[in-house]
């Protein structure tokens, strides 16, 4: 019967850096997903400027007919006059007292298409937690999506401007009805169809960076990253970053637009301990200036550090309480053997009240 | 033109950032069988072991941007898919975490195998273990997690840890003994 650690160490040794061949088509299905994604990618900046285009060729136009329409109407204006003789004052004064008075002739100047009041991609009403959005985006929404620009005009070709009006939802929950939400053949949406059924879920891709993603997403999503800028990113996937020094509670949200007109929240927080130091596994003291001595990594310094290496008999070849003395492979005045050591560090981040302990298997290098 | 083996990781990365295809396969055959190999160890089987491999592979390329090359790139790539295996796990609530195994039927099935242990037999073992303890075992005796960081990662305490740990070394201790015999 082999030992615990013997088990260990037989496992460990036999796994650790094993390689095995992975099946055949495993990266065509990469392949065609990375490519999928640079294509979406392409193909949304590609609509971004057609919309674009598309909006500055109306605009143009409009620009132009009205410039038409002006031109034409002075140039009616100036246009050369009869030559006036007392003959044909008196037949237009007669002709005047013989018909009604006319109205006062206008220029017909066709209306332009831009409208200049507020964007109305998403017809809400008051009290909505859209609303809450648009408060914390400054009043309009979603700026900064990168998707829908913030001064595309209504009815363009773009946007429907018909959309119907969304329910109000609050934390997921139908609410009760009221004017806003009444179901009518222009507001085909009814409360008792929006459901919860959006969740975040958050892969660690590494030390502070997140890829995020949402399950039970139907429509558009937006995500709010605590960072003060509201619902600025777009997409059903997202990566996070925790900014450098950011410490405590992230709260991590994402928005569902739903193809049913409903809207539907999900929050993930994030505990942030910027103390977790950063360990290697080997040191190489050969005088070099690279990983000479063995020093675990800390952004700040910690509130309480104890670092010791044991050697494969279990001797303590090094200690230290000090954060910022590490070890050098020297065992008080004898160098020591290259091969296997274990350090065990204990450490308190000032933001942390509990002591944590990091085991690692380290590789002294000669 | 292929990728020459000369080239350099960070030449290799950016190139794979600039979206060209020979890069992106040249990166997938030369790290694919270091980070199947950690899918196996996690993974129930083979056929999870794939899609688990196949989901890493496409978080690496949509992660690659935000890589700074402060550390190393293949030790990036590993927690991407210990991390990734991590989250399948949390998803297979529906296993039982006290399975009890039935260790002679299963083990009766292998194959004999010679005294040296290959690292597909001792995979093959890890994955005859419940989800729980397969995932504390990993994380503590090859990754050298501790039980805090290793409760911290899987919301559980640092006892269920410890328990789970020494629950998988036992079943682990009695399908080598088996094996030996």
């Amino acid at each position: 019967m082999k030992e615990f650690n013997e088990l260990d160490e037989l496992f460990k040794e036999g796994l650790q850096n094993a390689h095995i061949a992975p099946p055949a088509g495993v990266w065509g299905t990469v392949a065609s997903s990375v490519s999928t994604a640079s294509t979406a990618t392409v193909t949304a900046a590609a609509w971004i400027v057609a919309a674009k285009l598309v909006v500055g060729s109306i605009v143009a136009v409009s620009v132009s007919y009205f410039a038409y329409h002006a031109i034409t109407n002075n140039q009616k204006e100036v246009a050369p006059k009869e030559k006036i003789t007392s003959e044909k004052i008196a037949e237009k004064i007669s002709e005047s007292k013989s018909l009604p008075a006319e109205k006062p002739k206008t220029i017909d100047i066709e209306k332009p298409i831009v409208k200049t009041n507020k964007p109305e991609y998403y017809r809400l009403p008051i009290g909505s937690n859209e609303e809450e959005i648009a408060h914390e985006n400054g009043g309009n929404l979603p700026i900064g999506s990168g998707i829908i620009p913030s001064n595309l005009p209504i009815g363009s070709g773009i946007i429907p401007s018909n959309l119907p009006t969304a329910p109000v939802v609050r934390n997921n929950q139908p609410q009760p009805e009221s004017p806003a939400v009444k179901q009518t053949p222009n507001n085909p949406v009814s409360v008792s169809t929006c459901t919860h059924t959006l969740s975040i879920v958050a892969t660690k891709l590494a030390e502070g960076m997140y890829s995020l993603g949402v399950a039970g997403a139907n429509g558009d999503v937006f995500w709010n990253f605590d960072d003060g800028n509201g619902y600025a990113v777009k997409g059903e996937t997202a990566m996070f970053n925790i900014p450098t020094g950011k410490s405590g509670e992230i709260k991590l949200k994402a928005l569902c637009r739903l193809k049913n007109g409903c809207k539907d929240s999900a929050g993930f927080i994030l505990n942030v301990d910027a103390g977790t130091p950063e360990v290697w596994d080997f040191l190489t003291p050969n005088g070099d200036g690279y990983n000479d001595v063995y020093l675990p990594l800390f952004q700040a310094p910690p509130a309480y550090f104890d670092m010791a290496i044991y050697d494969a008999n279990n001797h303590t070849v090094f200690h230290s309480d000090n954060a910022t003395l590490g070890w050098n492979g020297i065992s008080g005045a004898i160098q020591c053997h290259a091969g296997r050591y274990l350090m065990v560090l204990v450490y308190k981040s000032n933001a942390s009240s509990k002591s944590r302990t990091i085991r690692k298997t380290i590789e002294l290098i000669r | 033109m292929p990728i020459g083996k000369d080239i350099t990781e960070k030449e290799l990365v950016n190139k794979c950032l600039r979206g060209e295809p020979l890069a992106q396969k040249s990166l997938y055959d030369q790290y694919s069988p270091v980070m199947y190999s950690i899918c196996m160890r996690y993974a129930k089987n083979a056929e999870n072991a794939r899609d688990l491999l196949q989901e890493s592979f496409i978080k690496v390329f949509e992660g690659l941007k935000y890589f700074r090359f402060q550390g190393s790139f293949e030790g990036w790539l590993k927690r991407v898919a210990v991390n990734t295996c991590l989250d399948f796990n949390k998803k297979l609530k529906s296993e039982p975490y006290n399975e009890e195994l039935d260790l002679h039927a299963q083990i009766g099935q292998q194959e004999t195998m010679n005294t040296g242990l290959q690292a597909k037999d001792l995979i093959h073992l890890l994955q005859k273990l419940p989800v729980g303890y397969r995932t504390v075992f990993n994380l503590y005796a090859i990754e050298g997690y501790s039980h805090s960081e290793i409760a911290d990662s899987l919301g559980i305490s640092d006892n269920t840890s410890k328990t789970q740990l020494f629950k998988a070394r036992k079943l682990l201790q009695a399908m080598l003994a088996e094996l030996e015999k």
